[in-house]
C-alpha cells in the first residue's frame, strides 16, 4: 500500500527539540499559577516556587506523567451514531473557533455575532458529515458575559447532534457545566464524554489559574483535554518556527504534569495552537506557511511523545473565500494531515479566526475531502496497474469503454467534488462558488431536523444557568 | 538541517512500476508514427514494425540512453542573470500554458486571447522575479496561422528576457526559429540555449510526427527539451492513478529512447502532464488530488530513473480566482514540491489551462512564494532553537524586544505576501484580493521594461520571419509580432 508519507524532523532532530524543551521546563519552569497544585508538584518531585506559583519540572516527572495518558480517546456525541474517537487510526476533523463576527458571504459584511449565528452555524456542523465534532464557533455578543461559555453549550447542544469542545474558565462554572451536560449525556460524563476542554495555556510559559482549576474538574468527571497552547512567533513566541514549536512543546508538556497529577489518567490530546504574529499589529496569522511548519514540528513531537495530536488548519487570514482562504487553508491542512495529526481543528473561519462563514463551512468539506483523496492508502499492484487495460488498448486507442474504467470510477478513483466548478466555464457563467456555496449551505440548514432536547432536559439547563447567575448576583 | 519532503512509493513499489512499465515498452511499444525514428531505432536493437511505424523497446536499449541523459540541464535566459539549472537541488518556478482565453477577474468575462493579451503575458512574466522560466501562456488567435508559429516566438522573445520554453508543431518551423533564436542568443544554442522545447506525445503510448520530427531536428542544434506525456485517467489513460502514471513513463521513456539515438547526451526534462479527464464530459481536469498524486509518482519515478523533472501544479478547474482556485493550487504544488521536482509549472491559469489571468499571475506569485517557504531547508540547532532568548523571558515574558526578533524577521523568518491580505478586516473593506492583484499587475505592467532585443536582432528576426512569410504564401502585412 502507498500513502504520501512527509517528514520533516530527523531522530537526531527530534532529540535536539526534545532536549531543549526540557532544558526550557526544567531551567526555566513554568508558571502553573494555581495554589491547590503546589502540593501535588512538590510531592510528585518538581521544584516548586510556592510564592510565585511557578515550578521547574524533570524530565522524571514529565515521562512519568507522559506514561498515564491514554492512546486512545472517546468524544462521544449528544447522540451515539456521532460518537467518535480520536486515536483509532483515522483522521477526524472539527470545526474551528471561536470567532466574534458572522460573514455575510454574498455582500461581503459582517456583524457581530449572535445566538442565532451561534445556532445556524451549530445547525450546518451537525449537517455536514465531514465535520465529526465540534467547538462552539461564535462567542455571540447577546448573551450574558457572566453565563457565556454555559449558553454557548446549551446553544451547541441544542442544535448539534456532535460531540461539543469549549472551555470553562472559572471553577464554579464546572458543577453546573457537568450537571448540564450530564442531564443531556443521560449518563455520567465518565461514561457518555459529550464535551471536552480546550485548555488554552498562556505563552509564554504560563498556565490561567481559574481555568486549569476548572478543567481539572471537568477532567476528573471524565472530560478529554484538549492542551492548546497558543506561542505567537515573534509577540508571545520567539521569532523562529523551531523556537515557536519548542515553547509550544514545553507548555503541553507542563499541562501533561498537571492534569496527569490532577487527575490520573484522565484523557489528553495535544493541539497545536502556536502560529505567527503579524509584525505590525500584533495580529494572529493563522494560514502563513510557518503555521504550516510549526503544526508540523508539533505533530511529530507531540509523536515522539506518545500523544495523540490535534492540528489547526484550514483556516485562514484571507478577509473573503478567494484564492488566498482555498491557498492557505489547503497548505495547513496538507501539512497537518500529512505529518499524521488525529485530530484537525478546520471548518468555517477566515480572517484569522476573527469571522464565520457559512459558505465556507461548505468549501471546506471539499478541502478536506481533497486532503482525504491524496492521504489515502492504495495499493500498488497489478489490480491497481491496470497493465492488462494498457496492453490490450495498445497504442492509439482509449479507455473510455473499458470495464475496468466503469468499476474504478464508481469505485471512487476519481474524487468528486460536492460543490467545486468542474463543468465547462460558460456553465458557470453568473453564478460565483461563494453563491453556490450560500445556497448549499442555507439548504443544509433549513433540511437539518435536530431533535430537539427532552423538555424536562431543557428546563433543568434552564435552571441551573438561572442558580448559577443568581448565585453570582 | 530539516526540509519537508514527501515519500509514496516504497523501494520495491517503484521497482513494481519501472517493471510494468518496461513490460508495456516491450510488449505494447510505441507508435512513433515518423520513418526517421523507425531507422535509429531499428539501429539500435529495437524491434520495429516499419510499415506502422512502431517499435518495441527492449529495457537494455531504453537503459542505454538514459545513460546518456545528462543529470542536469541548463536553460539559458536571454539576458544575464536570468539562468536556471534544473537538476542542481534547487526548485525552480516556469509558467502554464497555453490558455485559449483571457479572464478578467474584476469582471468574470473571457475574451478570445491575442497578440496583445500574449505581449502582456509575458511582460508580466519578465518583471516578476518568482517566474523563473516561462512558456507563452497565452494563445494569440489574432495571429497569421500561417506564421503564427514563429511570431510567438518573437513576441515572446521581444518581450521576455528570461529563457523561453515551448512547443515546435511543424517541421518546416525549426530552420527560421532557429535562426531567430540564435541570432538573439548571440550564437549557437549549445553554448546558450536560451529556448527549449515541448514534446508532447499523444496518449496512449504514440508520437506525433510532425512535432517528433521537429524536436529530432532541434535536439542535434543544442536545444534542450521537456518530454510531455498527457494521458488522462479514465480517457487516453486507465482509470487509476497508478495506471496513468505507468503509461506517463512508458511515453517518457520512449521520447528519451528516441532523442538520446537522434542526438546522445541532448538534455532531456521528464515534464508531468498525465492528469485527469471529466468522465461527464471529457474535458481535461488539472487541480484534482489524483494529479497531486500522479506528479508524486511520476516525479518519484523520474528520479529513478536519474531525469530532472517538471511537475504540472497550481493551476486549477476553477473559473475564478476563488477558494478552488487557491486550494487546488496549493495541493497539486505541494505535491510537486514535496515529492522533490527541479521546476514545476505555474502562474495564471484556470478552467482546466483554458484561461488566463493576469490577477492569478499575481496571486500565484504569492502561492509559489508560500510553497518556497514551506519546503525551505532549515537548520535545527541552537541558532534557530533561540533557547537562550526562551531561558531570558521566561515565564510570561514578551519577544518583540529581543534582537533575535529583529534579526530573524528581517532575515526573512515570517514569509511576507505581495497581495495575500494580512491585517485587519477592515483594512481590507471593499478591496476584493481579485481586484487588488489585478490592480498591481497593470502597475507593474504600467512601469516595467523589458531588456529590449537589439537592434540587429529584431532585423535578423523580420528578414527570417519575411522570408518564411513569402515561403508559406502569407500577406507580410499581416505580419504584426513588432505591432
Amino acid at each position: 500500500m502507498a500513502r504520501p508519507r512527509l517528514k520533516y524532523l530527523s531522530d537526531a532532530d527530534k532529540q535536539f527539540v526534545h532536549e531543549q524543551t526540557l532544558r526550557v521546563l526544567s531551567e526555566v519552569g513554568v508558571a502553573y499559577n494555581t495554589p491547590t497544585l503546589t502540593t501535588l508538584l512538590t510531592e510528585a518531585g518538581a521544584t516548586v516556587d510556592a510564592e510565585h506559583l511557578t515550578a521547574k519540572l524533570p524530565w522524571e516527572l514529565i515521562e512519568r506523567c507522559l506514561k498515564m495518558v491514554p492512546g486512545e480517546v472517546l468524544l462521544a456525541g449528544r447522540d451515539p451514531a456521532y460518537d467518535c474517537r480520536v486515536g483509532d487510526g483515522g483522521m477526524i476533523y472539527t470545526s474551528d473557533g471561536a470567532a466574534t463576527y458572522m460573514m455575510d458571504d454574498l455582500t461581503g459584511e459582517r456583524h457581530e455575532g449572535t445566538q442565532a449565528d451561534l445556532a445556524q452555524m451549530m445547525c450546518l456542523y451537525d449537517a455536514v458529515p465531514e465535520i465529526d465534532f465540534t467547538w462552539a464557533t461564535i462567542t455571540p455578543g447577546d448573551v450574558d458575559p457572566r453565563v457565556g461559555n454555559l449558553e454557548m453549550a446549551r446553544i451547541a447542544f441544542e442544535n448539534s447532534r456532535k460531540h461539543l469542545q469549549d472551555e470553562v474558565r472559572r471553577p464554579d462554572q464546572a458543577p453546573v457545566f457537568i450537571e448540564m451536560l450530564e442531564a443531556i449525556a443521560g449518563a455520567s460524563l465518565k461514561e457518555r464524554p459529550i464535551w471536552s476542554a480546550t485548555n488554552c495555556t498562556i505563552a509564554p510559559l504560563q498556565h490561567d489559574a481559574e481555568m486549569t482549576e476548572a478543567h481539572i474538574l471537568m477532567a476528573k468527571a471524565g472530560c478529554p483535554i484538549f492542551v492548546l497552547p497558543m506561542p505567537q512567533m515573534g509577540t508571545t513566541g520567539p521569532m523562529s518556527v523551531l523556537g515557536t514549536s519548542i515553547l509550544n512543546m514545553a507548555e503541553l508538556l507542563s499541562a501533561v504534569v498537571l492534569f496527569q497529577l490532577a487527575a490520573p489518567g484522565c484523557a489528553m490530546v495535544s493541539a497545536v495552537g502556536s502560529a505567527v504574529a503579524e509584525m505590525r499589529s500584533g495580529l494572529y496569522l493563522s494560514g502563513t506557511p510557518e503555521d504550516g511548519l510549526i503544526n508540523l514540528c508539533c505533530i511529530e513531537m507531540s509523536k515522539f511523545y506518545g500523544l495523540r495530536s490535534q492540528g489547526s488548519a484550514v483556516s485562514c487570514d484571507a478577509k473573503a473565500c478567494d484564492l488566498q482562504a482555498g491557498a492557505e487553508g489547503m497548505m495547513t491542512g496538507l501539512a497537518t494531515a500529512l505529518a499524521g495529526a488525529d485530530v484537525m481543528l478546520a471548518f468555517g473561519l477566515m480572517d484569522s479566526a476573527q469571522t464565520a462563514s457559512l459558505a465556507k463551512t461548505v468549501l471546506d468539506a471539499d478541502t478536506v475531502n481533497a486532503i482525504e483523496r491524496f492521504l489515502r492508502d492504495d495499493p500498488v499492484d497489478e489490480a491497481q496497474a491496470l497493465v492488462d487495460d494498457i496492453l490490450e488498448v495498445g497504442i492509439g486507442g482509449h479507455f473510455l469503454a473499458r470495464r475496468s474504467t466503469r468499476q474504478m470510477y464508481r469505485a471512487g478513483a476519481l474524487w468528486q467534488p460536492a460543490l467545486w466548478h468542474r463543468a465547462s466555464f460558460e456553465h458557470y457563467v453568473g453564478t460565483p462558488l461563494v453563491k453556490d456555496a450560500w445556497d448549499r449551505a442555507h439548504q443544509l440548514i433549513e433540511g437539518n431536523d435536530v431533535p430537539p432536547l427532552p423538555d424536562d432536559v431543557r428546563r433543568h439547563i434552564s435552571a441551573l444557568i438561572a442558580g448559577y447567575l443568581r448565585g453570582r448576583g | 538541517m530539516a526540509r519537508a519532503a514527501l515519500t509514496y512509493l516504497s523501494e520495491a513499489e517503484r521497482q513494481f512500476v519501472h517493471e510494468q512499465t518496461v513490460r508495456v515498452l516491450a510488449d505494447v511499444g510505441i507508435g512513433y508514427n515518423t520513418p526517421a525514428a523507425i531507422d535509429l531505432l531499428e539501429e539500435a536493437g529495437a524491434t520495429v514494425d516499419r510499415a506502422r511505424l512502431r517499435a518495441r523497446l527492449p529495457w537494455e536499449l531504453v537503459e542505454r540512453c538514459l545513460r546518456t541523459c545528462p543529470r542536469t540541464v541548463r536553460l539559458v535566459g536571454r539576458e544575464p542573470g536570468n539562468d536556471v539549472l534544473l537538476g542542481d537541488g534547487s526548485l525552480t518556478f516556469c509558467t502554464d500554458g497555453t490558455g485559449t482565453y483571457m479572464y478578467d477577474d474584476e469582471t468574470g468575462a473571457r475574451t478570445e486571447g491575442t497578440a496583445h493579451d500574449l505581449r502582456e503575458v509575458m511582460r508580466l512574466f519578465d518583471a516578476l522575479p518568482e517566474v523563473d522560466y516561462a512558456w507563452p501562456s497565452i494563445s494569440a488567435r489574432d495571429l497569421d496561422p500561417l506564421t503564427a508559429g514563429l511570431e510567438i516566438e518573437a513576441i515572446s522573445l521581444a518581450c521576455f528576457g528570461k529563457h523561453l520554453q515551448d512547443e515546435v508543431r511543424e517541421v518546416a518551423h525549426v530552420k527560421p526559429l532557429l535562426e531567430i533564436f540564435e541570432a538573439a542568443a548571440g550564437g549557437s544554442l549549445w553554448d546558450r540555449p536560451i529556448f527549449s522545447t515541448i514534446d508532447c506525445t499523444i496518449a496512449p503510448l504514440q508520437h506525433e510526427r510532425e512535432m517528433t520530427e521537429a524536436t529530432m531536428e532541434l535536439v542535434k542544434a543544442g536545444v534542450p527539451v521537456l518530454i510531455l506525456p498527457m494521458p488522462l485517467a479514465g480517457t487516453t489513460g486507465p482509470m487509476s492513478v497508478l495506471g496513468t502514471c505507468i503509461v506517463n513513463m512508458a511515453e517518457l521513456l520512449s521520447a528519451v529512447v528516441l532523442f538520446q539515438l537522434a542526438q546522445p547526451g541532448c538534455g532531456l526534462i521528464s515534464g508531468v502532464g498525465a492528469a485527469a479527464a471529466n468522465m461527464r464530459t471529457g474535458d481535461y481536469l488539472c487541480g484534482t488530488p489524483e494529479v497531486g498524486l500522479i506528479n508524486v509518482i511520476c516525479i518519484e519515478m523520474s528520479r529513478f530513473y536519474g531525469l530532472p523533472v517538471t511537475g504540472s501544479a497550481v493551476t486549477s478547474d476553477a473559473k475564478a480566482s476563488n477558494l478552488q482556485a487557491g486550494a487546488e493550487g496549493m495541493l497539486t504544488g505541494l505535491a510537486c514540491a514535496l515529492a522533490g521536482a527541479d521546476s514545476m509549472l505555474a502562474f495564471g491559469l484556470m478552467d482546466g489551462a483554458e484561461n488566463v489571468s493576469l490577477a492569478k499571475i499575481v496571486m500565484d506569485c504569492d502561492v509559489v512564494g508560500m510553497i518556497k517557504r514551506f519546503v525551505r531547508q532549515e537548520p535545527i540547532d541552537a541558532s534557530t532553537a533561540l533557547a537562550a532568548d526562551i531561558s531570558e523571558v521566561g515565564v510570561g515574558g514578551h519577544y518583540l524586544a529581543r534582537r533575535s526578533t529583529r534579526e530573524f524577521y528581517r532575515a526573512g523568518e515570517i514569509w511576507q505576501p505581495r497581495v495575500l491580505q494580512r491585517g485587519s478586516f477592515e483594512e481590507f473593506a471593499g478591496r476584493p484580493l481579485a481586484g487588488e492583484a489585478a490592480a498591481q499587475a497593470r502597475e507593474i505592467l504600467a512601469t516595467h521594461a523589458v531588456a529590449p532585443l537589439p537592434d540587429e536582432v529584431v532585423s535578423e528576426i523580420d528578414a527570417v520571419i519575411g522570408r518564411y512569410a513569402r515561403v508559406v504564401g502569407a500577406r507580410e502585412d499581416r505580419i504584426k509580432w513588432r505591432a
